[in-house]
């Protein structure tokens, strides 16, 4: 008996180490390819700083960009993972719920408002605020009517209230310079960041998966119900904070980084099922390491066709991960709601 | 020993007082039915109970304050079955009998070698072993039932709460369940369960609690508790009874009108 258990843990680990192969392979072609290919030596080179021109691309352009790949993915997977969890529905996801769009209204408001030149932090801070008052209300609604197509009607009056906000800031905008700025936040990119950019949104996103990976057991619990849940002695305001603070945190920080980069929070976990399983914890961290590996799939997809105009990584991962989300509602029509 | 003692128990919902002043106690070998019709506050009493619903009154388990319990303690103490048999994801029957076993789990520690063992004796008793590796919507009403039992056993919990575990069940798996609970019980453990049919809480509990408007119309023996005068005035019908193989069977067979409800 407790070899089937063994079997299913084993296939478990053995994913999480395809998926840490994949996005340590992706992240390796990430650095070498790209309008100047490179060796992996020359990267190396670039690397410890040894010549000034490899340093540059490799150190300024290219690293950057793979980190924070690695990083905005793995945020947006796991919270995708976890707020379907808590949400128990598999729709949810911070982009469809209005959750990126909202900090995209933070960062942006903090760029109308100049705040962004005053402090580096100001930008961030503005970000999670959104991010944060997002989830919260959502999370309120979610509470008092459990129906799953409510919530993603709830999710949709957020984002379309952020996104009008957001064109009235745009609308209302001092300068064409503080336009394109702004602009910029809306269509999402990875490209020409620095680790400047890195190690602001590090602390938060870090400080966001902690709290969203050692959710799992409460997650678990909520498969049963609430009151199953509270009766095994999970406490559901904690977990609900965890989980929204968690996704507020590690969706804002990406969010203020690279703009709104949106449905890689869906996929991920329902990539994953198939092999893992349905139970909320046991996805967490596979959906953080699907995640990354999605997102950065894409971007380096976005780098090999591009050619004069570089696509946006966030129109990107809309036009194919809009379709991936109409395929779910109209499969999910029987068994939601 | 005395598991579960409940003084004057009071439940407001909605600005109205669903439970009134109802009181209740339970030893370690009990089984006790609480019975009543629809709307008389069976299911609130138990969620109060288990410490999920806000009440006056005080609960008291294994001679502790319901209150002075942590979280986990009292999820180690009490184990709660709602109704209706809900798992939000297909989990394998294995997966979600485990999650009983949570109160046991200390923090980031996967399962050890005891809580496998209460994982599967659980699912034995149940007789659900050979669906361990199921997801639970392939499964039948009787068999989610037994799971979702399974998962409240695998707790090992001295007090059991379960509401209408045997409800939407067939004559078969409602025997099933019964025996199950009745041998949860003779093991040690102390249960409070939700049922509407008389006759398996006559033949299986040892005490039987009928509710009426939230009150307490009365407690004790099915002999006494079943009585024409108790049916008609908590159920408002009228019922064959008789016996068989030395145990009592009740069978509600014709409504009362208002009337004669009100004579009774």
């Amino acid at each position: 008996m407790s070899r089937v258990v063994d079997a299913d843990v084993r296939r478990g680990r053995r994913v999480i180490v395809v998926l840490a192969v994949l996005a340590a392979g992706l992240a390796l072609a990430g650095l070498l390819l790209g309008p100047l290919p490179l060796s992996p030596w020359q990267v190396l080179t670039g690397l410890i700083g040894g010549d000034e021109r490899l340093a540059l691309i490799v150190l300024e352009i290219r690293l950057p960009r793979v980190v924070l790949g690695w990083m905005v993915g793995a945020s947006l997977g796991l919270s995708g993972a976890a707020l379907q969890g808590l949400l128990r529905n598999p729709l949810a996801e911070p982009g469809i719920l209005g959750v990126s769009a909202s900090a995209g209204l933070g960062a942006v408001l903090a760029l109308y408002f100049g705040l962004a030149q005053v402090s580096a932090w100001a930008l961030p801070f503005c970000a999670l605020g959104g991010a944060l008052l997002a989830t919260a209300s959502l999370a309120m609604l979610a509470t008092r009517d459990p129906n799953p197509l409510g919530l993603i009607l709830a999710g949709l009056a957020v984002s379309s209230l952020a996104v009008a906000l957001t064109s009235l800031a745009l609308n209302l905008a001092p300068n064409p310079l503080a336009l394109s700025e702004m602009v910029l936040w809306l269509l999402g990119s990875l490209r020409d960041r620095g680790l400047n950019d890195v190690a602001l949104a590090a602390p938060f996103m870090a400080a966001g998966w902690v709290l969203l990976l050692s959710a799992g057991r409460g997650l678990d619990a909520l498969t049963l119900g609430e009151e199953a849940a509270r009766s095994l002695g999970i406490g559901l305001g904690g977990l609900r904070a965890q989980v929204i603070g968690g996704t507020a945190l590690a969706v804002g920080a990406a969010t203020a980084v690279t703009g709104a980069i949106g449905f890689v929070g869906l996929i991920a976990p329902h990539l994953l099922r198939p092999w893992l399983g349905h139970q909320p914890g046991r996805l967490l961290l596979p959906s953080a390491l699907a995640g990354a590996v999605l997102l950065m799939a894409a971007d380096l997809l976005v780098r090999l066709v591009s050619t004069r105009q570089e696509l946006m990584l966030g129109v990107v991962t809309a036009l194919i991960g809009a379709p991936f989300f109409l395929h779910l509602l109209l499969r999910g029509r029987r068994t939601l709601s | 020993m005395t598991l579960l003692e409940a003084e004057r128990i009071s439940v407001d919902l909605g600005g109205r007082t669903v439970v009134k002043q109802v009181s209740l106690r339970a030893a370690a070998g009990q089984l006790l039915a609480l019975i009543g019709p629809n709307g008389a506050g069976k299911t609130t009493l138990l969620a109060a109970l288990a410490g999920l619903r806000r009440f006056r009154g005080s609960v008291r388990l294994q001679g502790r304050p319901l209150a002075m319990l942590g979280r986990r303690e009292r999820a180690r103490v009490l184990a709660y079955l709602p109704q209706g048999h809900i798992a939000h994801w297909p989990l394998t029957v294995r997966r979600l009998v485990e999650l009983g076993r949570l109160p046991h789990l200390a923090p980031w520690r996967s399962p050890v070698a005891t809580d496998r063992l209460a994982v599967e004796e659980a699912m034995q008793r149940t007789d659900i072993a050979e669906l361990a590796e199921r997801p639970f919507d392939t499964l039948s009403g009787g068999e989610r039932a037994r799971v979702m039992l399974a998962r409240v056993l695998a707790v090992e919990a001295p007090l059991v709460l379960a509401d209408e575990p045997v409800a939407a069940l067939d004559p078969y798996h409602q025997l099933r369940v019964m025996e199950l609970l009745r041998d949860y019980a003779d093991s040690g453990a102390a249960l409070v369960v939700v049922l509407h049919d008389l006759t398996l809480a006559a033949r299986f509990c040892d005490e039987l609690l009928l509710l009426r408007e939230g009150s307490l119309v009365a407690r004790g023996p099915a002999d006494e508790v079943l009585s024409a005068a108790h049916l008609a005035e908590a159920y408002r019908v009228t019922a064959l009874r008789g016996e068989h193989e030395d145990q009592r069977y009740v069978l509600p067979w014709r409504r009362l009108t208002v009337e004669e409800s009100g004579e009774a």
